[in-house]
């Protein structure tokens, strides 16, 4: 459960601050090791930002997003929930210089796969990958454990989906809100953008499902606000209602700024040059070092 | 040791000096004959004909009393020299009631020597058991053939029952039991009942009638009782008394047994106080089964350990074994050490014969050719030979072998077995459910309060694989509430 496990222990980071903090300091550490002997100006010319980092990342979470959506055969939702954790993971301690994202990604989705007990064969797998194959078999087997180490083997992840559920059978119990089911596609939606938000690195899965749950209701003209403070909270939560409610705001804030929208392609066609230069020619299986 | 007796046929080392005593586990002596008279099948049944042909004068049946008969026969000893054995006991026996109870037989004669004798009888059944006799007694000594032979006069009722009256006026009947004849007749190991037979045939060319009549006996290894206490032995069992006292063999070979199960080390204790108590133990059980004290609880006792024990006791066998091939590994470096210094001082020696030699022949020489005095020679060549005398030290012996193997490089290649000590046990202790949320209703609860309708309910083949819809319900709703309290206290990854 959630509470007892490696995810509340060490992959739940206190806010966004906490997040930022880590991306900051291994884009620093990057660019300190490669740029030693640079001037100011020309480490901001050779290397990613870690702005920039953020942004090659979150495009390629949508790519993720899209990979996922279209695998064959159909993932399951706690698949995709899984690698998303594992990519935001692993760039919480990895700068995107270090390692390609595009490689990460799909292995990210492999061990998901195979952590979730979804079952697919590496050829079944990289069928859905477009491009060399065998090359993409090499390149996420030689990752794989990379990947796992980088993760620290924390390879139970706890997704919002059964969360959700259960708050949707307990709605259904115990109040009075008529036919919940229908918040049910706004919720799952908002689960699935929730996941190009830093959201499931900084809350519990069953405050997502929640924060889904409460804003969907609103989107239908429901309340939910009795239930959540009388019914699920009741007396013996009265005093952990502040944080909750201010931590479901947070939450449905940052699913409601969700850029779905794949920034300006000029922009992004810029930033992978800058990458393909500036990155760790040792992890590049495609480079003579 | 010449004072050694067999306790059965009385016989001493004194009169057959290849006497061998041999002892069984329950430590009662016995000369190797008597050992081989005592796993005789038919044995009794053998006695019983034998009781049946001669009316005995005195009450006596089966071997016991046979061997209690009279012992120093002289006739017999006189004629046959060898009987000393228990066999031979048996045929003293029966002599001694022919003697007795058939005056017909006419008499004995030795003839060359203790080998060959000839015996008159004048009754048939006599004939035919002391035949019977002879050929196992043959086959017991391992007589060649020729060597027994009896010469049988036959009476009116060995004619009667041979058809052989005409011949049988004539005179004698010469039977010849020759070992030969007991190979082709006596087919090998046959286990079958003791069945007294006989054949005669007539050797026409001859004149002579070979009287063939047997007993089958059969040696078989299974079982006899021992003659002292009745305790069934097995054959393979006996072994040469090696200690003049049987209670001493009696106590080795309880022990040998014992110890092959208590095999424990010291090692296996904690303390020294449990392996001396252990060592207490085992000594009060082989004194037990040495003087027959509370035998069965004994033995249950140690079949109770085996049972218990039976991990250990392999594992120290085969330390055991690993034990003893370390030594003999000693063993053996310790003898290649031997012969190499015996080599070594052979050397030498030729060596100093090698200079002696070659001086001599220098001074020969010297004599022989050279211009000088004689005199100053002899005494240079004195001289010579104490400096050499004094120079030579004493060579440095290589105390390594070349390929450079060490005493106990062996037993160090061995890693002692590191002892576990056991931990505390285990105690179960309830696992307590971290909600940091909302308390989650009990699996109970989860059907009474409704949610399950909420839900869909289990297949027929979920149930039978023991799913309930209530299972699935609780884990959603605890999955849903816990956590909802949740705030970060993360800790810091350690470091890679």
């Amino acid at each position: 459960m959630f509470p007892a496990s490696t995810q509340s222990k060490y992959w739940t980071f206190s806010d966004e601050s906490d997040l930022n903090r880590f991306r900051q300091e291994t884009n620093m550490n990057f660019i300190m090791k490669h740029g030693t002997n640079m001037t100011e100006e020309q480490r901001d010319a050779t290397f990613l930002s870690a702005v920039e980092e953020r942004l090659l990342l979150r495009q390629h979470e949508l790519q993720l997003r899209d990979f996922c959506k279209h695998f064959s055969p159909a993932m399951p939702r706690s698949v995709i929930g899984t690698t998303f954790h594992y990519f935001k993971r692993f760039y919480a301690h990895n700068s995107v210089m270090d390692y390609h994202p595009k490689e990460i990604l799909v292995t990210c989705a492999y061990l998901a796969c195979k952590v979730e007990e979804f079952n697919v064969s590496i050829s079944q797998f990289v069928a859905n990958i477009k491009g060399d194959r065998e090359k993409a078999t090499d390149i996420i087997l030689n990752n794989e454990l990379l990947l796992m180490q980088q993760l620290n083997y924390h390879l139970t992840v706890h997704n919002p989906f059964r969360p959700m559920e259960g708050l949707l059978i307990d709605i259904k119990t115990r109040s009075s809100l008529r036919d919940p089911e229908r918040l049910r596609p706004c919720v799952e939606d908002l689960l699935e953008r929730s996941f190009l938000t830093d959201a499931c690195v900084l809350y519990a899965p069953s405050q997502i499902a929640l924060a889904a749950i409460l804003h969907s209701a609103s989107k239908v003209q429901e309340n939910l606000d009795s239930y959540v403070t009388e019914t699920l909270f009741g007396q013996h939560g009265a005093d952990k209602l502040a944080s909750l409610i201010e931590c479901v705001r947070k939450i449905r804030t940052m699913m409601r700024n969700v850029e779905t929208v794949t920034p300006p392609r000029d922009t992004m066609r810029q930033l992978e040059k800058k990458l393909e230069k500036c990155r760790n020619q040792e992890n590049n299986p495609a480079s003579q070092v | 040791m010449d004072d050694q007796v067999c306790p059965r046929c009385k016989t001493t080392k004194y009169r057959n000096p290849a006497l061998k005593l041999m002892v069984n586990v329950c430590g009662h002596a016995l000369c190797d004959s008597c050992v081989d008279l005592l796993f005789l099948k038919g044995e009794e049944y053998f006695f019983e004909v034998l009781c049946k042909l001669f009316p005995m004068p005195r009450t006596c049946s089966g071997i016991e009393r046979l061997a209690d008969w009279p012992a120093g026969s002289r006739h017999m000893t006189h004629c046959a020299g060898r009987c000393t054995s228990s066999m031979g006991a048996l045929i003293k026996g029966i002599w001694d009631v022919a003697t007795t109870c058939y005056r017909e037989v006419k008499g004995v004669t030795g003839v060359k020597g203790y080998r060959k004798w000839t015996l008159w009888f004048t009754s048939y059944k006599l004939c035919c058991t002391f035949g019977l006799l002879v050929r196992e007694w043959t086959n017991l000594h391992k007589l060649h053939a020729g060597e027994v032979e009896v010469l049988v006069r036959p009476g009116r009722e060995l004619a009667d029952l041979c058809g052989l009256r005409a011949r049988a006026d004539e005179g004698e009947v010469r039977c010849v039991w020759s070992s030969t004849i007991m190979k082709r007749e006596i087919p090998e190991k046959t286990h079958q009942p003791a069945v007294p037979s006989g054949t005669i045939s007539l050797c026409k060319n001859r004149g002579l009638i070979y009287l063939e009549c047997y007993l089958k006996f059969i040696l078989f290894p299974g079982s006899g009782a021992c003659p002292e206490c009745r305790i069934p032995l097995r054959r393979n069992n006996f072994r040469v008394q090696l200690f003049e006292d049987s209670m001493v063999e009696k106590e080795v070979d309880i022990r040998k047994r014992v110890l092959r199960d208590f095999n424990k080390k010291e090692d296996d204790f904690r303390t020294l106080r449990e392996f001396n108590d252990y060592l207490e133990e085992v000594e009060t059980i082989i004194f037990n089964l040495v003087h027959s004290i509370d035998v069965v609880a004994t033995n249950k006792k140690i079949e109770q350990y085996k049972k218990d024990n039976r991990e250990i006791i392999l594992k120290n066998k085969t330390k055991l074994g690993r034990e003893e091939m370390e030594l003999d590994d000693l063993l053996e470096e310790e003898k290649f050490q031997e012969k190499k210094r015996k080599q070594e001082n052979i050397n030498e020696e030729l060596e100093v014969k090698k200079i002696k030699m070659r001086k001599k022949e220098e001074l020969i020489d010297e004599l022989m050719f050279s211009n000088a005095d004689a005199k100053n020679i002899l005494e240079n060549f004195v001289q010579q030979v104490e400096a050499v005398k004094e120079e030579k030290k004493p060579v440095v012996k290589v105390s390594q072998f070349s390929s450079g193997i060490k005493f106990n490089s062996q037993s160090q290649n061995f890693m002692p077995v590191a002892k576990v000590e056991e931990g505390e046990p285990f105690v179960y202790e309830e696992t307590e459910l971290e909600v940091d949320g909302p308390l989650p209703p009990s699996l109970d609860a989860v059907e009474s309060r409704g949610f399950t309708g909420n839900i869909r309910a289990e297949s027929e083949q979920e149930r039978a694989g023991g799913f309930r819809s209530n299972i699935a319900c609780l884990r959603v709703l605890q999955e849903a509430l816990m956590g909802l309290y949740h705030v970060s206290h993360r800790t810091e990854l350690p470091a890679s």
